[in-house]
């Protein structure tokens, strides 16, 4: 037992608790389970969509882009401001929809407005294959962390297995409010703990964060230019750093994990005002990445840079109780991911993936049995591929954030495009998700260094389009629900 | 797009002007190290700036929706 692993206990045992605290307030039923009867205020959802910055990737990858690649890393700065915009819209129409029809999923509605089960249960497939990645970085985070903060002595397995234990134990027995309690208090740890660093760690090597940033602009200017560097050291382009924007933005709401929960919002007032709160995450994050541009100067050399803040806090001659502290932060920046992903994988799965296929409905009781059982097997998945299997899941992570961004352009015309119909819309996704992947294997074929996920989300909407037009409009009866005056 | 109230049109115009500041070209405007503000390195500073008038436009609109509905 190591002093850095007692923060980390402590963090754990409180995050349980809060998890499986919250059971009590929800109703036995899918409703409670899945969108925790439709309650969540604005805090609750600020936190439970903050997931989306503060995970396993921000607070590894984000010093580590800062250390390695400079100013490239205010990518993801940009990013999380302008992606969750189209919310402000479709957030209040999905919620209301919701509530009228007895939805929860992003694929429930896109495959009722196209009347298509064949495009929700694709959809479906698609969220899992891009979520259960996802999931396992996550896992593969805790591991690594919990096996540094002990000095070895734990292997990553039984690190991850702690930590996703009890992860497992709340989401199973607390569903949407477990995920919701925690995520407040994790988000506010990992606050705390990246202000806390980002200030601390340049005032103790440098004196301040100015005189650090005058350090590197001496040394390597290069580095506090935009658009940075690539991760080989050489100069990024334009081209990738503004379409690595462009893409990330369209894609950051059409997360099936993200999009679900305007189904649990309690008013159209709490996701507009979330909304409205959520570019101060952001401002959160910048110290995170001065974290990063500490070791620049201190210590050069960290291999692979995504280890910069683990590396930083056993050898930078801190208090093991300091370090502790922020592993523990590490820990919660996984965890606060890791539920969400968990939840929304089982709940897409049951609905949209197993239901639609079903003969005859489920009753209450057995479906959320089933999304229970579904989120035991994803997990159990996920952390095999994380401590067992050598599979590469960065390759597969990267196209699935090209690949989520393809369900934009059949998200805004279930709103706002009547024309559009299931031939098209699922055509679209198809072209696009085949362009993604292509230019994702093959990067010497694309015409200008741009991400991959603009080819594909060109080849969508011109697809989307054309075959809409080409094909019978989806009934008006049907289309009435779509059709409300305004943008929100 | 009909019955759009004005003042999202003008959300979504101060959006898409905030964006272009972020990426290439208006990026380039913004793109040195001098003056540093805060001990931050200008670049930082006018991309920090940028996601403010985002944060600033969000809450007049918020502010203007929920005086029309009554605060629903």
């Amino acid at each position: 037992m190591t002093v850095e692993l007692i923060p980390c206990l402590v963090y754990l045992g409180i995050a349980l608790l809060l998890g499986m605290l919250p059971a009590r307030f929800s109703s036995r039923s899918v409703a409670g389970y899945v969108a925790g009867d439709r309650s969540l205020n604005t805090l609750l959802l600020y936190f439970v969509l903050g997931a989306a910055v503060f995970s396993s990737f921000a607070f590894l990858g984000g010093p580590g882009w800062a250390y390695s690649r400079g100013a490239a890393a205010f990518y993801i700065l940009s990013y999380g401001a302008f992606g969750m915009i189209p919310f402000y819209f479709l957030g209040p129409r999905a919620r209301r929809l919701g509530l009228r029809l007895g939805f929860y999923t992003q694929a429930e509605i896109v495959g009722h407005r196209f009347d298509s089960r064949a495009l929700q249960v694709t959809v479906a497939l698609f969220s899992i294959a891009a979520l259960v990645p996802y999931l396992t970085l996550q896992i593969k985070g805790v591991g690594y962390i919990l096996a540094v903060a002990s000095h070895g002595s734990l292997p990553e397995w039984e690190g991850a297995l702690l930590a996703y234990g009890i992860v497992t134990l709340y989401v199973l027995y607390s569903g949407m409010l477990g995920v919701s309690w925690t995520s407040v208090f994790m988000g506010l740890a990992m606050m705390t703990i990246g202000w806390l660093f980002g200030l601390y760690l340049p005032w103790k090597f440098y004196g301040g964060i100015g005189p650090m940033f005058h350090a590197i602009a001496a040394a390597h200017p290069d580095m506090l230019m935009p658009p940075g560097l690539r991760d080989d050291g050489r100069p990024w382009d334009w081209w990738g750093y503004s379409s690595a924007i462009l893409v990330s933005v369209l894609g950051f709401c059409c997360w099936p994990h993200f999009f679900m929960r305007s189904m649990a919002a309690k008013d159209d007032r709490s996701i507009k005002l979330m909304v409205v709160m959520y570019p101060t995450m952001q401002v959160f994050m910048v110290p995170v990445l001065v974290i990063g541009f500490t070791a620049v100067l201190m210590f050069p050399g960290i291999k692979p840079a995504d280890t910069v803040l683990p590396f930083m806090l056993q050898h930078a001659g801190l208090s093991p109780w300091l370090a502790g502290l922020a592993f523990a932060g590490t820990l919660a920046a996984s965890m606060h991911t890791g539920d969400a992903i968990m939840h929304a994988a089982g709940t897409v799965g049951v609905r949209d993936g197993i239901v639609p296929l079903l003969s005859k409905p489920l009753d209450d009781r057995r479906e959320r049995l089933l999304i229970r059982v579904l989120i035991l097997l994803l997990t159990a998945a996920a952390f095999y591929f994380a401590v067992a299997s050598r599979i590469s899941l960065v390759a597969l992570l990267l196209g699935s954030y090209g690949g989520v961004a393809q369900i934009f352009p059949a998200l805004i015309a279930t709103f706002y495009w009547p024309r559009a119909t299931a031939a098209g819309a699922g055509a679209g996704l198809a072209a696009g998700i085949a362009v993604n992947m292509l230019f994702l294997l093959q990067p010497a074929l694309k015409p200008w260094p741009m991400h991959e996920g603009i080819y594909g989300l060109v080849a969508n909407v011109i697809v989307l389009v054309v075959v809409s037009l080409m094909t019978t409009p989806v009934s008006a009866e049907r289309l009435k629900d779509y059709s409300e005056a305004g943008w929100d | 797009m009909s019955g759009v109230p004005r003042r999202h049109k003008l959300l979504l115009g101060t959006v898409l002007i905030a964006l272009a500041a972020s990426i290439w070209p208006g990026y380039l405007l913004g793109d040195r190290i001098e003056p540093y503000l805060l001990g931050l390195p200008f670049a930082l500073v006018w991309l920090v700036a940028s996601i403010v008038v985002v944060f600033i436009a969000l809450l007049l609109t918020f502010r203007a929706d929920m005086q029309e509905r009554g605060g629903r």
